[in-house]
């Protein structure tokens, strides 16, 4: 992943029109600082190395309420 | 700081028992509540709503039910209040928020209806960050609560009002909600206790959503057997909420016991204790010498390493915005300015975390969950501090720190584990600082043991702030 912080405000407004959150120039300006800081988050996610154990996510075909 | 001497600061287990016996009124009590709550709630900001007339009404039944012979329990007659985002059938829950600024709901939530009928007297709804997220934010209807040891600073959040209400004595107990450690922090910044249950073990039903897989009900109390009651009161399966567990519910009054001989208490050095820039070293130190009393007092200490606490902040993180933006699009898209500034930023970024990005947060949860499993095969509770900082002031506060650095809560909604602070000390400045200590699933027994081992040891609950 890229650095969030090398996202430009061009892309970043991209991003958010194709998300449909109807912002504008100020309030996309506004957002982006804290884009990065959880953006840095998701980024820091994809860097683990789990070894050899599988890290699965979990469905368990049990219906509700059972 | 003030003595207990009022009947405001009578803690649930003394109310409970002075009721019981015939030496208190109901009445009496909701009537001094209602009265502390008048006298400084101009300064304390915790109440957004009073239900004052409906809660002399309630008095006024109990009352009659005890002296007919029909005594509930512990809760019964007992004055507590709730977060504005515990649903209360007839009675504004506004999240702390203009969006559901006119909402009514039709329904008590599960855990609401389970302190009812223990026969709680609910005063009324309480401040809150937004949403549970973020604040103090100036851009929502509502004043940001205030701390009652330092008016100057902040209580800490989510459950601001929840803090503010137990530790002044506005109520003897409180409901907070947690989705990374919004129980738990403003216990530890206010003085008092907090409760986060392991994740199943109360309903969520009723209590608004800010992440469906990390949110947590629980109580705040002046005490842990006070947590232990009101516990007691909400714990249990809930057909309403498909992640209820079916767990059994034990006594939990039988934890009240002060001995920790022989407790194995596993303490993760390098992430809680090992010296960060985020992290204050009075804090720490204050900690150390609760966990050496306990050492004293019979519990065997031992280091463990949990490399995934690394990460589990980002997990929490990724996770809970992008929850939250799946459970509040509709309202963002069609009224986002309703919402203050500070949640409809956070809550938008949910909308630009990638499926990736939130697929690789719920696999850190599985890491971590398996580690934090095999660590406690040879511990029986972990213990650390439960906030990296104390109250910050409200002058110069940047609510976006909260985002960053460690977590010492967040490890606990990721994982579901129960975990419980509790008062440890002060800082030079007056400011409380508390301890956490965490332990398996469904363990709330030992974590409400040994917290209440050490309460008993350390007498901090005989002072109160000065307000």
């Amino acid at each position: 992943m890229r650095d969030p912080k090398d996202i430009t405000i061009e892309e970043f407004t991209l991003m958010a029109d194709l998300a449909d959150l109807g912002m504008d120039q100020a309030e996309l300006e506004e957002l982006k600082p804290i884009y990065d800081l959880y953006a840095e988050y998701a980024r820091q996610l994809h860097t683990i190395e789990f070894g050899s154990e599988e890290m699965v996510v979990e469905f368990r075909p049990d219906w509700p309420g059972s | 700081m003030a003595a207990n001497s009022e009947l405001y600061f009578l803690t649930i287990h003394q109310a409970g028992e002075m009721i019981r016996n015939g030496e208190l009124s109901p009445v009496e009590l909701t009537r001094a509540c209602l009265e502390r709550i008048e006298q400084t709630d101009d300064r304390l900001n915790s109440f957004i709503l009073l239900t004052a007339d409906d809660a002399l009404r309630e008095a006024r039944i109990a009352e009659s039910e005890i002296l007919s012979g029909n005594y509930r329990g512990n809760m019964h007659g007992i004055p507590f209040a709730l977060k504005d985002l515990y649903d209360t059938a007839g009675v504004r829950t506004t999240s702390g928020s203009q969006v559901d600024i006119d909402r009514v709901p039709t329904e008590d939530a599960t855990t609401t209806a389970g302190l009812k009928a223990a026969g709680g007297i609910l005063l009324g709804k309480l401040a809150m960050h937004e949403f549970a997220l973020g604040g103090p934010d100036w851009t929502t209807p509502f004043e940001p609560a205030r701390n009652p040891w330092n008016l100057d600073h902040i209580t800490g959040g989510s459950s601001s009002g929840s803090g503010s209400a137990v530790a002044s004595g506005q109520a003897l107990g409180a409901l907070g909600s947690c989705t990374g450690g919004s129980i738990r922090g403003p216990a530890s910044l206010c003085g008092i206790v907090g409760l986060k249950p392991t994740y199943g073990r109360v309903s969520r039903f009723g209590v608004v959503t800010l992440s469906w897989s990390q949110d947590h009900a629980g109580p705040m109390t002046w005490t842990v057997e006070d947590t232990a009651y009101m516990l007691q009161a909400i714990a249990g399966h809930d057909p309403k909420d498909p992640t209820s567990s079916r767990a059994p519910v034990p006594d939990y009054s039988r934890s009240l016991r002060e001995d920790i001989r022989g407790v194995r208490l596993g303490l993760p050095r390098h992430y809680f204790f090992d010296p960060d820039p985020s992290v204050n070293p009075e804090v720490v130190a204050a900690v150390e010498k609760a966990v050496n009393e306990l050492e004293s007092l019979g519990a065997h200490v031992e280091e463990v390493e949990l490399p995934s606490l690394e990460h589990i902040r980002a997990a929490n993180s990724v996770i809970m915005v992008s929850e939250a933006y799946a459970y509040h699009e509709p309202n963002l898209k069609t009224r986002p300015q309703e919402f203050g500034e500070i949640v409809r930023g956070r809550f938008r970024v949910g909308a630009l975390m990638s499926a990736a990005d939130y697929l690789q947060a719920q696999r850190v949860r599985t890491w971590a969950r398996r580690e934090f499993a095999d660590v406690m095969k040879n511990v029986d509770l972990l213990v650390t501090p439960t906030m990296t900082q104390p109250a910050a002031a409200f002058e110069g506060y940047d609510p976006s720190s909260t985002v960053m650095g460690r977590s010492f809560t967040a490890p606990f909604n990721v994982t579901g584990l129960p975990a419980i602070s509790v008062p440890c000390g002060f800082t030079e400045d007056g400011l409380p600082i508390g301890m956490q200590i965490a332990g398996k699933p469904f363990d709330e027994p030992g974590v409400i043991q040994a917290a209440y081992t050490y309460q008993q040891h350390a007498r901090l609950y005989e002072t109160r702030p000065s307000i």
